[in-house]
């Protein structure tokens, strides 16, 4: 009878660990499908990586990035080649999926040499390959130019 | 014997866990019917609520114009609506959208049925009747009352809509 209830107990707890991943993946969003992080290489380059989940995608038009402090511009933004991808109203369009890299450039101008920090906006918009779209998203970023204080 | 026991602990987990996720979330009545009340502008400009058509069934479908399969499932809910004039059942879209585009889509693509507009207060509505992910499209079915009797995550097929008309008639 111990025996029994022992194993009893274990299937339990390991129901339990079941159900826990199941609500997990039922609960993610957008927010969870596509993370993002970024990285000052040097004091104008910038990099960015988007870690998107295997289940969606983000389209390449709605990729957008820009400075929200004065006197610092992002420029010569560099995307990888993306994929084709069929969508039934919009056609051929290009999307990407899994690690996307992107590098681009901070020209800071004459009078804001000494700016210390630059905010980021990072815009993107996704679906899932089940299909479900996701809201457009922007993401705040921060970086600062001086050393150790990222 | 003991290999046994252990798959088979393993198995009843998978299948209890996988049973137990598919169960859906909880919802709260209370926030299905405060939804309800929530007020979004039509075309016109005026502003509308659900519970605007309490004494009919209600099939509610959030979507946006950057959503192409939000897209997808327009046409048919045009023919549908038509197809079921004559019961007590309407479609009315909930868009998270910026009002021209809208207005353009369904201008340009006739859309037959009342069409809301919305923002990210329109998505916030769309989780109170369960739309757990906050994608789109989802689609709630409401009974006359404003009883949630359903939700749709994704394109909802032709036969769901058509089983939900077959039982009220």
């Amino acid at each position: 009878m111990g025996v029994i209830l022992k194993r009893l107990f274990t299937l339990l707890i390991v129901c339990c660990f079941s159900q826990a991943g199941a609500n997990n993946l039922s609960n993610s969003n957008a927010e969870d499908f596509y993370r993002l992080s970024g990285k000052l290489i040097e004091r104008n380059k910038l990099v960015l990586t988007y870690n998107i989940d295997h289940c969606c995608y983000i389209y390449k038009r709605s990729l957008s990035f820009n400075s929200l402090v004065a006197g610092a511009e992002i420029s010569n933004v560099i995307f990888p080649t993306a994929l084709q991808h069929k969508d039934e109203f919009f056609g051929d369009v290009e999307v990407y999926r899994g690690k996307l890299v992107i590098k681009m450039d901070v020209e800071i101008s004459q009078a804001h040499q000494k700016l210390g920090a630059l905010k980021l906006a990072a815009k993107h918009q996704g679906c899932s390959d089940e299909g479900i779209c996701f809201l457009p998203e922007d993401n705040i970023l921060n970086f600062s130019f001086l050393p150790g204080l990222d | 014997m003991r290999n046994v026991w252990i798959a088979l602990i393993v198995i009843l987990s998978i299948v209890a866990g996988a049973l137990l996720g598919n169960m859906g979330p909880k919802i709260d009545e209370r926030a299905v019917k405060s939804a309800q009340i929530a007020q979004f502008k039509d075309l016109s400009g005026s502003w509308r609520r659900l519970s605007d058509w309490d004494g009919s069934y209600r099939i509610v479908n959030f979507w946006a114009t950057w959503c192409p399969p939000c897209l997808e499932e327009i046409p048919l809910f045009i023919a549908l609506h038509q197809e079921f004039i004559d019961i007590n059942m309407t479609f009315i879209g909930i868009a998270v959208d910026d009002v021209e585009r809208v207005r353009d889509f369904v201008e340009t693509n006739r859309v037959n049925y009342p069409v809301l507009v919305g923002s990210g207060d329109a998505l916030r509505i769309s989780e109170a009747f369960g739309n757990q992910r906050s994608g789109l499209p989802f689609t709630v079915f409401l009974s006359p009352d404003g009883t949630l009797i359903d939700t749709h995550s994704g394109v909802v097929p032709a036969s769901k809509i058509r089983e939900f008309a077959a039982k009220i008639r």
